[in-house]
Order: structure tokens, then sequence, then C-alpha cells
């Protein structure tokens, strides 16, 4: 059974968002990491790189594959999680804690608006 | 449908991820996934479901004339109770399959081949054999792999047969909890310590479920494909498809070791002329800079000439980098040799190192 955490905030294609005033921190959720199986590399834009909200802004490679990071929100990078350079299995271990990826500066914070609540993503990935 | 292994519902049961591997519905991993898999098999044990792969006999006084025209090793000074491993050429000498052929007795050999060329493999071998019948062993027989250091002890706890005595690609027959096995000395993990137990079909998950019994206290844990392709890779073992195929010779995926050009076989006049000529092409091992892997099929560069692709390509998690196989033009897999490779847009740095880049007992 994947983990949901009722105060986060998800994307259609599986990122995490906490919202702290106007910084987004994001991640991937428990269903995505355990979909993609051990994590082995991490690439994430660069602190001050702008994002743009469902375009691609990064990629996590795992043993077989590798799956496209999109940002749920735009706006301007404020913080890279580096940890996962050297330990990107970080991810696989804690998805929702230490394995967070960016922190976004919003832009336009009425992006949040469509992104899913913890029982609307519960929902998307039972269907899964 | 797919093809099912006897014991698919068992991986079910167990959790597995499947995916489909040359039609057949395969575990690629366990929920202890690939790494964990990957690290058991090299420092305790790991258990394969690998009845997928192709099982054949060939029987008769023409038996050994039939495979010898047919194979690029000399099967002729086989003992009885030993294995070769040898590539299935075409007339052109690129290959049809890699196999192992083992000599039970006079006039009777014992074929082990890839699943997805399995029913070619068997059409081409009848169609050249001579006095000789094959027989396709599977719908009796099943094979699962026990790779590890760890094999031998966790065989002892269910069989008085002194299977610790093998020498690498030797059979022999022995029970294993009760039923009766061949069991060889081989495998494709690269570890020293293995086996591939080929069983009775009924009793295959009688034999799964005491080697697991046996052996989870030492560590052994089910495996799928996933791992099963990182430690191949680790050790440089190629994957029919991959680094061998009907559009590349022994020679150049670097098997000349497997090559015995003075024998007379399907496809050596070829070689022998590609050797004379010199082999344009070549199979390299790559050690990347960094963790991101390259896929098959990830064109390789020399400064700016391309020079050929990845064949194979993962995260080798003994080594802790990414690793592949390419196969280039034969100038650019000199060992040492700087290589770029194209990864997402992006040029990743490579070099060209001696094979294997895992040797069980040289940890560094």
């Amino acid at each position: 059974m994947s983990k949901v955490l009722p105060e986060l905030k998800y994307s259609k294609e599986h990122e995490w968002v906490k919202v702290e005033g106007n910084t987004a921190t994001v991640g991937i959720s428990d269903h995505a990491q355990g979909q993609l199986g051990d994590i082995v590399f991490v690439e994430l834009p660069k602190a001050g790189a702008t994002v743009e909200c469902m375009k691609t802004m990064g990629v996590i490679e795992s043993v077989k594959a590798a799956s496209d990071v999109f940002s749920p929100v735009s706006g301007l990078v404020a913080a890279v999680n580096d940890a996962l350079v050297k330990a990107p299995e970080t991810i696989n271990k804690d998805c929702y804690g230490a394995g967070w990826m960016v922190k976004i500066t919003m832009s336009r914070p009425e992006e949040l608006q469509q992104l899913l609540d913890d029982k609307a993503y519960a929902a998307l990935i039972e269907e899964a | 449908m797919a093809n099912r292994t006897a014991l698919y519902s068992t991986h079910l049961a167990l959790g597995a991820k499947v995916i489909d591997f040359g039609g057949w519905d395969m575990p690629l991993e366990y929920p202890t996934h690939i790494l964990r898999e990957h690290a058991a098999t090299r420092t305790a044990a790991g258990l394969f479901d690998t009845a997928h792969m192709g099982q054949l006999h060939v029987e008769g006084p023409g038996a050994l004339e039939s495979l010898q025209r047919l194979v690029s090793r000399d099967l002729a000074t086989l003992a009885d109770g030993q294995g070769r491993y040898a590539l299935l050429t075409s007339a052109r000498g690129t290959v049809l399959d890699d196999l192992i052929i083992f000599k039970l007795a006079a006039e009777k050999y014992f074929v082990v081949t890839n699943a997805g060329t399995f029913e070619s493999d068997t059409a081409h071998i009848s169609a050249n054999a001579k006095n000789a019948a094959i027989t396709n062993l599977l719908p009796e027989r099943y094979k699962l792999d026990l790779q590890g250091p760890k094999t031998f002890e966790i065989l002892a706890k269910l069989s008085a047969a002194p299977f610790q005595k093998l020498k690498r690609f030797r059979i022999m027959a022995g029970t294993v909890a009760g039923v009766p096995c061949q069991v060889s000395r081989s495998g494709y993990t690269g570890e020293p310590q293995g086996v591939e137990i080929f069983c009775p079909k009924p009793d295959a998950q009688r034999v799964w479920d005491a080697l697991m019994e046996a052996g989870a206290p030492l560590g052994l844990l089910p495996c799928g494909l996933g791992a099963r392709d990182t430690l191949r890779l680790e050790s440089c073992l190629p994957l029919y498809g991959h680094e061998l195929s009907t559009e590349i010779t022994p020679l150049e995926a670097d098997l000349e070791w497997a090559v015995s050009l003075e024998k007379d076989f399907l496809g050596v006049e070829a070689l022998r002329q590609q050797k004379a000529q010199g082999v344009p092409r070549r199979l390299a091992a790559l050690k990347l800079a960094g963790r991101q892997p390259a896929r098959a099929g990830a064109p390789l560069f020399k400064d700016a000439q391309r020079v050929g692709a990845v064949t194979s390509g993962t995260f080798g998690p003994t080594v802790g980098c990414a690793i592949a196989l390419g196969l280039v033009e034969a100038p650019a897999a000199a060992l040492g040799t700087a290589l770029q490779v194209e990864v997402r847009g992006s040029r990743l740095e490579a070099v060209v190192v001696a094979k294997p880049f895992y040797k069980a007992g040289a940890r560094g």
C-alpha cells in the first residue's frame, strides 16, 4: 500500500508539493518511487533556474529506466537537495522527507489549484 | 497470452513485478528490488527462475558430428559430464545463439539455449542433424539458477551429493531435497560459486521451496531478471539480442576464445576471412564517469566522430558507477580510449576498461 500524506498536494505525474508561504518543496510520491525501483541517478535543475508548470525539470534514473520529473508549479528554484547526487537511493528510503528534490519560489501560486489533494491522488493510483 | 513458467504464481505471491521477456512473463524484481537482489547474489546467494530457457537432448551416433558442424567450439574433446560455452553460427559467421553444450555420455548431448531463440535453434539443429534425434526437454524439465558464495553450503543442507566438487562447466546427477536433478556448475552472474539446477517440472515448486527454506537463514533471496542483468553486465557476459545477434560475429563480440577457427563449422570461412582482414568492430567495456546509465542504442563518439553504439548499459551496483558494453570501430576499442556517450542530449564521458568490470574475490 503506497503512502499518501494528507498534508501534501500531488500532481498527476506523481510529484508531491509541500506549500509553506510562497515556497513549494517538491519530491516524488511513495507510489512513484516504488514503481521506479532502485533509483541510481537524479538530475535536478540548478538553484536560480526557472521552472515551468508541468514541464520537465529533471530526470530520475532507476536501474532499468529513466523517468522525467515535471515541475508541478512555475517559479524560481530556490534550493536543490544536493545530497541526492551521492545518495539518490534516499528518494526510495524517505521520499517525503530526506528525499525532497527542490524548493521553488512560486511565480503563479494559483497553479496549486490544479493539483490533487491526498484523496484524489490516492484514487488516481488506485486505478493504476 | 505470454508464456509463463510453472512457478509464475509463486513469484506473484512473493510480490514480484512482472515484465515481458522474449514472450515470457518473468519476475523483473521482488519487493527487495534489484540492488538488494544483486548484492545478495554477490555476498550470499540468489535464486533465479530460469525455466524459460531452452533445453534439448541431441542423441545418436551422429550427435557429435551434427553439433560439431554447427557450433564454434570443438566438442570432440569433451569428457563425460563436461560442458562448453559455444556460439551457434550462421553461414555468414554471425551469431544465431549462445549455448552451453554438455556431453552426458557417448552419443548423448544436452544443450541449453536462450528462451527467445529456442524454437529457431531447434529448427536449425534439426534441419542439419544426421543420425541424431533432437528432443525438446521443456515439457518435463525445469531450471533454477542458484548463484553466490553460499551456493554449496545451501545445497549441502539438501543433499549428500558432492556438488561442491564440481569444476566449472561440469554437470552431475544428484538429488536436491530428495528430487533427482542434474546440477551444473555454471551460470550467468560471474559468481564462481553457482549452479544451474535441472529438475523434473512437477518437482520445481518443491525444489524452489526447499532451496528458499535452506538458504534464507544464510541470506538467500529470490532474484529477478533485473538483478540477472546487472550481475551479468558487471561480469561482461553477453546477452543475445544485444551483444550477440545475426548481425554480429563472435570475433566482433570479443569472443575469440569461444571460436575454434581451425575446425570446420557453418560460417567458419567468413570468420577466418574476418580475422585475416582485421576485425572491423569490437565490443568494448565502458566505465562511465558518473552514475547516470547509458542505455542500449546510445551513440558513442570519439571526440566528434561517431564510432558505434551502446549494446547494453546499466548502473553497476558492485562497481558503483554506470557501466556499458558498446560495439565500436576497432581502434576506438583500445583500452584506455576516452569516448563520449550521448544520453538524453548530453555527451557523458566514458573510458574503455578491461573486462570484466567485476571479478569475484577482487574487491576494489
